[in-house]
């Protein structure tokens, strides 16, 4: 007996080795199928609450509770049929990675995209793709903003080209290649939009760090129904935000519920930036805690907000919410809505976003290509980026993604309905008289995403919770303003142009 | 003789439990220790909080004093290395390359000079790779000079000695590679530290002579990000609506698996299919399950369908708003009572198998009923299965995280595990993200060490 011990122990060790070998790599299998499966519900539930954004970044936290988890390995013996849910969340944290990045087949550049991540519009951007001999891998932020830093540090990148909205790249500015060449070559056969070849600066003079891809912005979107409640003498296509409330008021009052949506859970810091801020104080960060402002956070909670369907802090796609019926007056990006305006294009229309005192504030969003450095495929990324900014592949993927060109001469008769419904008041938007373009922050680098929760936050303190107006947008503009210190940002549109840091007035 | 046998047999050291545990203790020290380690230093230490000044314009020499990032200096003085290609980069050295260009100048005469490499698109190379022909980038900023501005030495402080229009041809004639390095003294205090550093750590402002410090190149241990985290605005609802959750669930999981757990332990007809029942919980994900309530909770879901379709209510009820964030708390707890009850009865099930029948038959017999039998036999015969139950179940509850975002939003009603997510994923705050994490693990720390003493057996107490 004492002889066979010592071999038994071996034995046993050579087996743990073998089965945690076995552990690491065989749990990532099994987990792949859950998360991946996720964003295919929205079709059968009718109040679908969020697509793929939540799949991915409910593994994250497991990642950041990781040393909790571990904390139950010594009671593994006495409890192991919890042992076997924790394995699996944390197998599918590492395993939810790889899901959120479907990984591309075949060879050819490696395309990173943080659009077209819901399965249907994958699918169809695939076909796009595959016809130019390219495919991509749907990503989020987060995880590819850390494959590129990774990829940096290691010296080699895994990522070709990186295809995501304006707001991705300032974090990754030092890894990103100059696109200028590129982009001098591509624009010897095709025109971009200057003003989003100027935003791809991001703020320097002579680095451009994406080219631009694709455009899209925030409209406004009506069921039918609706439209018998606008009050007399209320033109849908060149309203104020207060005939909007009022129209809203009505709409509550009549059908017996609230019935206008704002995708609180979603994109609201666009809305707040882009359309409230500039329409009623003609400005973004400098007019931040002006008197206007006070005046329209007033009026935000007196007469908008109660109108506002109560579950819009849930809402993060309008389109789901529309189709329900739960709302028949929603604010969203233009590819959150096109569900809706595909579906049943005869239930709906488009309007451009209502207008306030100082004018028509308006954000374009602007979706970007760029290369990292050290990439293997440099001809490939270029090929690919060629490829997506010609004509034709901008028009297919504005009829089948309804997501707009950024260049011109693109062919936009014989459009589908709900991309058509959807153009006019796209074009209507950025052809107003009175409209007021804001753009996408620059030069705050990878803390841009502070400044949307100040602007969330003074929104939701004043209207949601009732604190105080002038406390809030003092404390909120004093925040605001410690971040332009530190990150040295001059003040961009709608603001005036400054030397240095932009100032809260 | 035999004695010493003996002593030899008893010296004999069994090293077979050693072997054994040693693969776990690489193990543990791989994947636990050491990323809790990095974690734990992320929350509490800024790397780059600190600019070491150097004594000479060069990495090697001595220190000089330091600055902390963000301070105001101004520069006295600049100074190019050359680096030379056989020396070997270093690895955070980043630096300039300037070519030496000869073209035909926006005016027409030839200018010769130096210009940055970042102007120059190198068109042509010669056999060794070092360019020899290119044209001039197009300046694309509509707020800047149009015109590429070549200057007589390698550095943007010496003359220009002309311009060149977008897309003029240049010979290039050489290259030098630089790093430049600041002099700087820094504005605070009586004698404020000077020195030299690289001058990719200063931000030069107005015309030059001023400079603010971006980034160190040294960590020091702070306590700033743990008071970011606390003076968040979300930080104490996050808290609160964390231990009100656990507050409220725990209690009601426990009784709730017990009954469960006894039910199944009596063996009535059918008790397996009840095991799978209880267990179906189990395998679902806690977002699933957070979406299956929120269609339940909704405003056109189905809780509101039955009860209009019962009559009772007239017109849809909104429970998931602002405005009845009371309900939202409801909803989260239905749902997770729901989904983690299982975990615990699991637990407690197998705790009672190990209580013998022959004790419990003897209390029947000695007339105990079963509330007394429940209270002085089995519930002592438990406590180290509800130790290790409560100890779990506390540990996931301070996790809790998919099912409040689906059914609150995150921003209405939002909990710790939440707050780490919007620290590292939306503000990309992996410092703050960290604080959090770490205080969330000190939280279940504190929690098993309660448990631990509370609930103690008789055997533990009387030793």
């Amino acid at each position: 007996m004492k002889r066979i011990n010592p071999v038994l122990s071996i034995l046993i060790l050579a087996a743990l080795l073998l089965a945690s070998c076995q552990a690491g790599g065989g749990d990532g299998t099994p987990a792949v199928t859950e998360p991946a499966g996720l964003p295919t519900e929205p079709a059968g539930l009718p109040t679908e609450p969020m697509e793929a954004a939540p799949t991915e970044p409910v593994e994250e936290p497991t990642e950041a509770a990781a040393p909790t988890e571990v904390m139950e390995e010594p009671t593994e013996a006495t409890a192991p049929t919890e042992a076997m849910e924790e394995p699996t969340e944390q197998a599918a944290a590492p395993g939810a990675e790889g899901t959120a990045m479907i990984p591309q087949t075949g060879s050819g550049p490696a395309f990173f995209s943080t659009q077209f991540t819901p399965v249907e519009e994958q699918e169809r951007f695939r076909a796009i793709l595959q016809e130019g001999g390219f495919d991509f891998t749907a990503s989020e932020e987060g995880p590819l903003i850390d494959l590129v830093l990774a990829g940096a540090q290691a010296g080699q990148s895994n990522v070709d080209v990186i295809g995501s909205l304006h707001g991705t790249f300032p974090p990754l500015q030092d890894q990103l290649m100059n696109m200028i060449d590129v982009y001098d070559d591509l624009s010897a056969d095709r025109e971009f939009t200057p003003a989003f070849v100027e935003t791809g600066l991001l703020g320097s003079e002579d680095t451009l760090y994406y080219v631009p891809w694709m455009q899209a912005t925030y409209i406004m979107a009506a069921h039918n129904d609706a439209l018998e409640y606008l009050p007399d003498g209320v033109d849908i296509n060149a309203m104020t935000w207060e005939q909007f409330a009022e129209w809203c008021q009505v709409l509550m009052d009549e059908t017996g519920g609230p019935k206008c949506g704002l995708p609180h859970a979603g994109l609201f810091h666009r809305f707040l930036q882009g359309y409230l801020w500039p329409s009623f104080t003609g400005g973004m960060v400098t007019r931040f805690r002006s008197q206007e402002a006070a005046d329209m956070l007033t009026w935000a909670r007196d007469s908008l907000w109660p109108t506002i369907h109560p579950q819009s802090i849930n809402y993060e796609f309008m389109q789901e919410p529309l189709l329900a019926g739960e709302v028949w007056v929603a604010f969203d990006h233009t590819a959150r809505l096109i569900e809706a305006f595909n579906t049943e294009p005869e239930n709906f229309v488009a309007f451009p976003a209502p207008s306030g005192p100082e004018g028509l504030g308006f954000m374009p969003v602007i979706v970007g290509l760029a290369i990292p450095n050290n990439t293997s495929d440099m001809e490939g990324a270029v090929e690919l980026i060629d490829y997506l900014t010609q004509p034709e592949t901008q028009a297919r993927v504005l009829r089948e993604l309804a997501f707009f060109p950024v260049v011109s001469g693109v062919d936009t008769s014989d459009l589908p309905e709900g991309v058509a419904i959807e153009a006019g008041a796209v074009e209507a938007q950025s052809a107003a008289e009175n409209a007021i373009p804001a753009l996408l922050p620059v030069g705050l680098g990878e803390r841009g995403n502070e400044l949307n929760q100040f602007f969330r936050n003074a929104f939701d303190r004043v209207v949601i919770n009732g604190e105080d107006v002038n406390t809030v947008l003092e404390e909120e503009g004093e925040n605001i303003q410690n971040l332009l210190n530190d990150t040295g940002a001059p003040c961009w549109p709608p603001d005036e142009p400054s030397d240095g840091p932009c100032q809260v007035e | 003789m035999a004695e010493t046998t003996a002593r030899r047999r008893k010296k004999k050291v069994n090293w077979a439990p050693y072997l054994l545990i040693l693969p776990s203790l690489v193990y543990l020290a791989l994947f636990f220790a050491w990323p809790m380690i990095r974690g734990i230093t992320l929350a509490v230490r800024e790397e780059g909080a600190l600019l070491t000044l150097r004594s000479e314009a060069q990495q090697l020499s001595l220190p000089a004093g330091q600055l902390p990032r963000g301070a105001q200096v101004t520069i006295l003085d600049r100074q190019a290395n050359v680096i030379t290609g056989d020396e070997p980069a270093q690895a955070d050295q980043i630096t300039e390359i300037w070519f030496q260009i000869r073209a035909a100048g926006s005016d027409g005469q030839t200018v010769e000079g130096w210009t940055p490499e970042s102007r120059i698109r190198v068109q042509e190379q010669d056999e060794s790779g070092r360019p020899t022909a290119g044209t001039v980038r197009t300046i694309l900023s509509s707020a800047a000079d149009p015109l590429t501005s070549v200057y007589a030495e390698a550095s943007e402080g010496s003359e220009i000695v002309g311009r060149l229009e977008a897309r003029t041809e240049v010979e290039i004639l050489g290259q030098e590679v630089l790093e430049t390095w600041f002099y700087i003294r820094g504005q605070e205090g009586e004698s404020p530290p000077e020195g030299w550093v690289q001058a990719r750590y200063i931000r030069t402002t107005g015309n030059g002579t001023q400079g603010r410090i971006d980034r160190g190149n040294a960590g020091q241990f702070t306590t700033r990000y743990i008071q970011r985290m606390v003076n968040d605005r979300f930080f104490w609802p996050a808290l609160r609506t964390t231990l009100l959750l656990i507050v409220l669930i725990i209690p009601v999981q426990f009784i709730l698996a017990m009954i469960m757990a006894l039910v199944i332990q009596a063996n009535p007809k059918g008790s397996g299919f009840f095991l799978y029942v209880f267990s179906i919980a189990l395998g679902i994900s806690d977002l699933a399950v957070g979406i299956v309530f929120y269609s339940i909770f909704t405003q056109l879901g189905f809780l509101n369908s039955i009860l209009q379709s019962l009559g009772l209510i007239d017109a849809p009820i909104t429970y998931l708003s602002a405005r009845t964030r009371y309900w939202i708390i409801i909803a989260i707890w239905i749902a997770e009572v729901w989904r983690a009850t299982a975990i615990i009865m699991v637990i407690v099930v197998a705790g009672l198998q190990a209580i013998s029948h022959e004790v419990l038959e003897a209390a029947e017999v000695f007339g105990a009923t079963l509330w007394q039998r429940i209270r002085f036999i089995i519930l002592p015969l438990l406590k180290p299965s509800l130790q290790v139950a409560l100890i779990l179940r506390t540990i996931l509850a301070f996790q809790v995280f998919s099912v409040v975002i689906v059914l609150g939003g995150g921003d209405i009603v939002t909990v710790l595990a939440n707050e780490t997510y919007r620290q590292y994923y939306e503000l990309r705050n992996f410092n703050v993200a960290a604080a959090y994490a770490s205080f969330i693990m000190l939280l279940s720390l504190a929690s098993a060490v309660v448990y631990l003493r509370a609930v103690r057996s008789q055997e533990e107490v009387s030793g």
